[in-house]
């Protein structure tokens, strides 16, 4: 099973650990894991359009925490505009595309916040339910994503989450 | 957490958008908090803390309960066009009970 998905099974894991009373330990490292799944997934994906297969983990390291958020925030928010344009667009497999891509930069935006928190915020009361809406939303983003993997909206996306080409 | 000054964005603006989401997303909804903040690269956001009921917060409903809440904050408030990120956490009623966190009450 590739890394994302065992990233994505074992958060599952530690949601689920303490039956009656979870502790904030197996929550804040569900959060923390549900948001590396996504964010190991994306990056897989990206690599694997590099030929040496040699170099991929080092093409991975070059991908930045901040960089993404901005890109997924622009990728949404495109997608946003496509969705709720005025007339509304036709229904089909292009809105459907447009759906998938919003659910995948959209989860990745919110995931990396709620990450943030659970990792460094040592104030913040963690529930499981909170916990389980989170993973369930990076399993429909992990859905989504391998629905439109192969379109080019997608693989620009991938490339985007590298940064903007001039540097910003 | 940084606060946003309050006089760039219009609280009365949000105050009613919440309470009409409120209103549309009962009884699955119970509440709807929320604060004014930075996330965690700076930028002005609004974090809202949606209290569900134990019904709505079945395992199985989880996604897309918590999508369409999502949809219609975002809908009724329109926190982009202010300028601010949206971020939602959840938990449910019987969770909060237990927790008695002012934030959420």
């Amino acid at each position: 099973m590739p890394y994302a998905d065992d990233l994505l099974e074992q958060t599952r894991h530690l949601a689920n650990r303490e039956r009656k009373h979870p502790r904030q330990a197996s929550l804040r490292r569900a959060v923390s894991t549900a948001y590396y799944a996504l964010f190991h997934l994306l990056i897989s994906e990206a690599t694997l359009n590099w030929k040496r297969v040699d170099q991929r983990p080092l093409l991975a390291r070059f991908f930045e925490h901040g960089k993404m958020k901005a890109a997924s925030d622009k990728q949404r928010g495109e997608c946003s505009r496509f969705i709720n344009a005025a007339p509304p667009p036709a229904l089909g497999p292009e809105l459907d595309r447009v759906r998938h891509l919003h659910r995948v930069a959209d989860t990745f935006f919110q995931a990396q916040q709620q990450r943030h928190t659970a990792d460094y915020d040592d104030a913040t009361q963690w529930t499981r339910t909170e916990v389980l809406t989170l993973i369930s939303q990076v399993d429909s983003a992990f859905v989504s994503w391998r629905a439109i993997r192969d379109e080019p909206a997608a693989q620009a996306y991938l490339i985007s989450l590298l940064g903007n080409p001039k540097g910003g | 957490m940084p606060t946003v000054p309050s006089a760039s964005v219009s609280q009365t603006q949000i105050a009613s958008g919440v309470k009409r989401a409120e209103t549309v997303l009962a009884p699955d909804v119970v509440r709807i908090r929320y604060s004014l903040g930075s996330d965690w690269t700076g930028d002005h956001s609004i974090f809202f803390r949606i209290v569900l009921s134990d019904d709505a917060s079945r395992k199985a409903q989880l996604s897309e309960t918590a999508q369409r809440v999502a949809l219609t904050i975002l809908n009724e408030v329109d926190a982009d066009q202010l300028g601010l990120h949206s971020y939602f956490n959840f938990r449910s009623l019987s969770e909060q009970a237990e927790l008695k966190e002012p934030a959420w009450a």
